[in-house]
């Protein structure tokens, strides 16, 4: 005891020395828990996540491609596919050209060995700077050979090299503004908020997955040039040949005969010349079935592809097999873009485990083919008769069209003249199945082919009259004037407003006591009334015949905006199919933002004022009445659900209005019937397909013209009228002679003037392209 | 209550008179019964002043024959350090054969040479662990100056620029080792045990550290070898001596007050050298220390900050692996071919030295860590405890040197792994594969053996008892 102490009286009083080993055991002590707090910080706490590190060390993965599904046409002919190609890669490191300054530091380091860590930065920089030529000019060797195989300039490959470039550290920036941003968020959240503007670009700036990528240098080359590059890659480090895929788009140009016998006289070539004729069509299907378009570039506020399918699930870790990786197309338009999920395959994934040399494989998954109702050829045949070079599309002197646009004068004033003769027309033409309102053509004029939207994309999107990469099916709305009448009457037979046996006296305005409102047309052409011509009222189908605007002011009048509103509402106005083919207009009736006056529905009986619709709308409404009310949402995805919903139409009215179709067409008084070409011929019969009946209605709807506005609607500066004038509307229900209609055919040629006169034609050279596909 | 604290006082001016004495005497120092004669018994001493005549003449005095052979204390402490060395020892040597992996699966160098190697080191260590342990300790103190003259040559020679690198290999541009074909030898290893010794045999009769001015000198028993040292360049090594110099100082009953403001004042030091360190770095500019070790410093303090895997890719790779390893272990660690497969796939550096902790936690999980960590306190007990035990302030000093080394050691290579401290070259005492390593820390399990096996009967007038 005494060794350690001293007692005194009863305590006992450690020495001094035994208090001093105390202190250092303290001491001791104290280091060993924070040893062992730190310890089970990372075994306990973390333990998860450092295993999961751990564990991912052994195992080593790889993707396997997969292959996109196809897009296929009614009759299964290929529109879209994945084919094989072979591309030329080079990594990035070697597009930027730090290849050269990597190796040369790691040359640098391996000379210096153990020095280089006692080396200042600045003299690092020296060793390295002395190195760098040596593989400055190797990456050059690389460059100049591979031009050379591939035939290209030197300058093209510096072209595309940039090109890779500025696009990589464009995608960079731009990931790194929302990395910054969100790191300022997170440093806010957390209440550090001093910290968070002190954060810059710099502390975010992670080399993307992109920088440590390889690019497509070059892209479809030949075999023989494949050949070529695979013996370069061998020694040149950085150059790769991918043999992968590519997405191809046969029937992008079609070949297709056209029978100039089937014309009109008027458009027959002349004495002596072959009446078939080749013609190749450009794009006849692109506005369905879309096109590709690079990862991630998408519209602002839109997600990224890499967030929005990302490897792991944010939430469950799971790993998700179709996620987007760099150098994956994304769907970008039309069908290609809306039928992604389907169209897109999942990888395949080859596990490693690096330990036991065991492999797992999960196969991949193809990409499920898109089966589409239209049909290529027939849409491809309807194209090609509205190439300007026919003449349909086209302004003729029969057009009797008065289209104007605004002409600059020598003064500098804008004066309205009328287009000349000859000038091109824009067109749209819509074909579905009687039955089941599947879409069997889809067509648009003009069009484009998805090589001149790579190489040249303002001509497909500068040009405001134009306009080739509208889709003027189903994309822009258009008044429907007449053609509407038959819905009209349907709608005020069902909705108990009008009753069949009465008939409506057409004279030359709506209103007697106020000359000048609502006059019918035919009093504006001719001067005469319907009233004069038939000597009594008109029964409903005289008045689809012969297109009576007074008897569907009548009409209009009586069912009220709210009544109409309604039915247009129910044969579709307002509604878009939801195709998946990009923007459909949806339709709209009834006026908006404001209240709604009598004049409105008057207007609207015969398909003017506020009601607006686009081609499909007008083929699936006479769909409906040809169904005798059965409305089914059109189709063109052949595996999209079917909508339907019936509209109970009284059953005569149906009759009535077929009736007044089929007089429209068959009836010397109706608008359908025939067309005068000149100034003493005889007229010629709009529709003469022999085995085929035509019931349709024509229309000439007045439309807002199109205008170029320079400073905005209060702008010193005038709007600049570029069109004006009517759109010429024909939609009509055909079939074998004697049996129920198969087609409704819409058609539509924007600011042309007449619709017998300009759409009839157009119209009855659909019905001897549906013969030449078999449909009829 | 009057009683007992008028005893106090009485016992207090009793122990103040004493150690007036002492202090005009110099030094306390032991009376034997046997031997009256040259001995000091409180007051004269003919001839001599004090201080350092008196050593000298006392130090020619101890000798085997200046006490009866007392007998040896056969349970003593010592034997637990003897243990906790045998432990780590032979888990080292399983950590070694661990850190070869799964046997170059992925290009490793495979470990058996090394294990076979650890093993007869293990048993040369023993051998030295009987060689230190057998003479009286007394004879290592009168060898003390011829050690420190060897010790200084070696430190020198290492450093001298001219030597062929067949002898001085430069390893990560550091000169430290002497090759002697089959394993190397380091200087800083014997530096270390030399050190102890000599701030012992300086300490052991003084009082003067007792003053600020009286520190110096200790101080400066510790900055040559540590100059020497830190040429070579061995930061971590240098740094060592610090706190074993400190724990020393502390038991040999330095002013806490004196020994707390140094540290402090060390301490500031340090930290203000690492702030201006970095602060220097961003602008990529290097005046004070070195740039790895600007480096090391940042990756420690990456793994605090928000983004601790940031600047993984650049710096703290090393540590990143160590902690995957360690944090991977978990609770209990793995069966040995999955661990084996972790480390193997780490791709950590130094697995079989510097790191080896990382690699014996993965095997055995938070359960070893402790058992590695416990043996190493009761490494540090058991020579606490043979230097409480002891009397002669030879001995208690090399006792606690020796245990503050060990501890300190440990630490430091444990928070380096552990990715609370700098990496740093030093390995992990007794487990960390290394020859002379090996053979040096079980020489200082001996020494305290040596120093728990014997304690003398003598009644002792207490050293290091300055009545605080």
């Amino acid at each position: 005891m005494q060794r350690f102490g001293y007692l005194h009286s009863t305590s006992f009083v450690p020495s001094m020395f035994v208090r001093r080993l105390v202190l250092l055991l303290a001491v001791g002590v104290a280091i060993v828990v924070v040893l062992v707090l730190q310890t089970c910080r990372l075994t306990i706490v973390e333990a998860d996540r450092w295993l999961e590190v751990a564990d991912s060390r052994l195992s080593t993965e790889r993707y396997t491609p997969t292959t996109r599904g196809r897009i296929l046409d009614r009759r299964g002919r290929v529109l879209a596919e994945d084919r094989p190609a072979f591309d030329v890669l080079v990594e990035y490191e070697v597009i930027t050209g730090q290849w050269a300054e990597r190796m040369a530091e790691r040359s640098a380091r391996r000379e210096a060995g153990d020095d280089w860590a006692k080396l200042s930065p600045r003299e690092r920089g020296e060793r390295i700077a002395r190195a760098l030529p040596a593989y400055r000019n190797q990456q050059e060797l690389l460059w100049h050979n591979v031009a050379a195989v591939l035939g290209v300039e030197r300058a093209e490959l510096e072209d595309r090299r940039n090109a890779i470039k500025s696009r990589v550290q464009r995608m960079a920036n731009h990931l790194w503004s929302i990395w910054l941003e969100e790191r300022q968020e997170a440093l806010v959240g957390s209440g550090r908020s001093s910290r968070a503007e002190a954060v810059t670009i710099a502390d975010v700036a992670q080399p993307i997955r992109e920088q440590r990528e390889s690019h497509v240098i070059a892209a479809g080359i030949t075999e023989s040039q494949a050949a070529a590059i695979r013996r370069l890659a061998e020694r040149s480090p950085g150059l790769h040949l991918d043999a992968g895929t590519r997405r191809t788009y046969p029937l992008e140009r079609v070949r297709v005969e056209v029978d100039r016998s089937t014309f009109p006289t008027a458009l027959q070539p002349g004495e002596g010349a072959i009446a078939a004729v080749e013609v190749e069509v450009e794009g006849p299907t692109v506005h369905v079935v879309g096109r590709m378009r690079e990862l991630n570039r998408v519209g602002p506020g839109e997600a990224l592809d890499t967030e929005r399918r990302p490897e792991r699930d944010p939430s469950s870790g799971e790993l998700d097999l179709g996620h987007y990786r760099a150098g994956d197309l994304v769907g970008g338009a039309g069908i290609e873009a809306s039928r992604e999920e389907v169209l897109r395959g999942l990888r395949g994934l080859v596990q490693k485990r690096l330990d036991t040399g065991e492999v797992r494989e999960t196969p991949a998954v193809d990409g499920r083919d898109v089966r589409l109702t239209l049909d290529a050829m027939l849409q491809a045949r309807i194209k090609a008769v509205l190439d300007p070079s026919f003449g349909f599309t086209v302004k003729q002197p029969w057009h009797k069209s008065t289209t104007q646009r605004h002409v600059e004068a020598e003064d500098g004033s804008l004066r309205l003249e009328e287009v000349p003769l000859g000038t091109e027309l824009n067109a749209a033409v819509v074909v579905l199945d009687a039955e089941s309102s599947d879409i069997l053509a889809l067509v648009t004029h003009p069009s484009y082919t998805r090589e001149e939207l790579r190489t040249d994309a303002a001509s497909v999107f500068g040009d405001a009259v134009r306009a080739p990469w509208v889709n003027r099916a189903v994309s822009k709305p258009y008044a429907p004037g007449s053609i509407v009448k038959p819905l009209i009457l349907t709608a005020a037979v069902s909705a108990g407003v009008h009753n069949l046996n009465t008939t409506i006296e057409c004279g030359p305005y709506l209103f007697p006591d106020k000359p000048g409102y609502y006059r019918d047309w035919i009093y504006k052409q001719y001067g005469t009334t319907f009233l004069a011509r038939f000597g009594r009222g008109l029964y409903g189908d005289e008045a689809i015949g012969v297109s009576s605007n007074i008897y569907f002011y009548t009409l209009g009048m009586w069912m009220g905006v709210e009544r109409l509103v309604e039915w247009y509402g129910k044969f579709g106005v307002g509604e878009a199919a939801g195709l998946g083919v990009g923007f459909e207009y949806p339709g709209s009736a009834g006026p908006r933002g404001r209240r709604a006056y009598q004049a409105d529905a008057i207007l609207m009986g015969i398909g003017q004022g506020p009601i607006d619709w686009t081609p499909l709308h007008a083929a699936d409404s006479y769909a409906t009445i040809a169904r005798s009310g059965l409305r089914i949402v059109p189709r063109i995805d052949r595996d999209a659900p079917i909508e339907h919903r019936n509209l109970r139409l009284d059953s005569t009215s149906v009759r009535v209005s077929l009736e007044g179709l089929r007089y429209s067409i068959e009836h010397e008084w109706g608008t359908g019937h025939a067309i005068p070409f000149e100034e003493g011929r005889p007229r010629e019969l709009t529709f003469d397909v022999p085995g085929v009946e035509v019931l349709g209605k024509t229309g000439t709807a007045t439309a807002a013209a199109i205008v170029e506005d320079p400073d905005g609607p209060e702008g010193p500066e005038a709007a600049r009228v570029l069109r004006d004038g009517d759109h010429a509307w024909f939609v009509g229900l055909v079939g074998p002679e004697g049996q129920p209609a198969r087609y409704v055919v819409a058609v539509l040629v924007e600011y042309a003037g007449s619709g017998g006169r300009v759409s009839g034609p157009i119209a009855e050279q659909v019905i001897f392209a549906l013969k030449a596909e078999g449909y009829l | 209550m009057g009683a007992r604290s008028r005893n106090r006082r009485v016992s207090r001016e009793r122990s103040r008179a004493r150690a007036k004495r002492r202090r005009r005497d110099g030094v306390g120092e032991p009376v034997d019964l046997g031997r009256i004669t040259a001995r000091r018994v409180g007051g004269e001493r003919e001839g001599e002043a004090g201080g350092s005549g008196e050593a000298r003449h006392r130090l020619l005095d101890i000798g085997a024959r200046a006490e009866p052979a007392a007998p040896l204390q056969w349970f003593n402490p010592g034997w637990l350090v003897v243990l906790a060395s045998v432990l780590l020892a032979a888990l080292g040597i399983y950590g070694v054969s661990l850190s070869g992996g799964l046997d170059g699966v992925s290009g490793r160098l495979p470990t058996d040479g090394l294990v076979f190697k650890q093993t007869v080191f293990l048993g040369l260590g023993l051998v030295a662990c009987g060689v230190a342990a057998a003479p009286h300790f007394k004879l290592f103190a009168r060898l003390t100056p011829a050690l420190v003259a060897v010790t200084l040559v070696l430190l020198v020679f290492v450093l001298i620029p001219f030597v062929p690198e067949s002898i001085v290999t430069p390893r990560n541009g550091a000169r430290r080792w002497i090759s002697l074909g089959f394993t190397d030898v380091q200087p800083s290893e014997l530096a270390k045990v030399v050190f102890v010794f000599t701030a012992a045999l300086y300490l052991r009769h003084r009082t003067n550290h007792r003053t600020l001015l009286g520190l110096t000198a200790p101080a400066l028993i510790a900055f040559v070898p540590v100059a020497l040292i830190l040429v070579e360049p061995d930061l971590g090594t240098a740094l060592l001596f610090f706190p074993v110099l400190f724990a020393m100082l502390l038991a040999a009953g330095a002013k806490l007050a004196h020994l707390l403001s140094t540290a402090a004042l060390g301490g500031a030091f340090a930290v203000l050298i690492v702030a201006a360190s970095l602060f220097f770095a961003q602008r990529d500019d290097y005046p004070l220390l070195r740039p790895h070790q600007v480096e090391r410093i940042q990756a420690v303090l990456d793994q605090f900050s928000d983004e601790p895997e940031l600047h993984i890719q650049e710096r703290g790779f090393q540590g990143y692996k160590a902690r995957t390893l360690i944090g991977a272990g978990g609770r209990a660690g793995h069966e040995a071919t999955r661990s084996r497969a972790f480390i193997e796939f780490s791709r950590l550096p130094e697995g079989h030295n510097d790191m080896i902790f990382a690699v014996i936690v993965n095997r055995f999980g938070l359960l070893g860590a402790l058992a590695i960590i416990a043996s190493y306190l009761l490494w540090f007990v058991g020579a606490v405890a043979v230097a409480g035990l002891c009397k002669d302030p030879f001995g208690r000093l090399i006792a606690v040197g020796f245990a503050a080394l060990i501890l300190t050691q440990a630490a430091i290579n444990i928070g380096m792994t552990l990715g609370i401290l700098p990496i740093t070259g030093m390995t992990l005492p007794f487990v960390s594969y290394g020859g002379s390593s090996l053979l040096t820390v079980f020489a200082m399990a001996g020494l305290v053996l040596n120093v728990g096996l014997r304690r003398p009967e003598k009644l002792y007038r207490p050293s290091f008892e300055f009545g605080e």
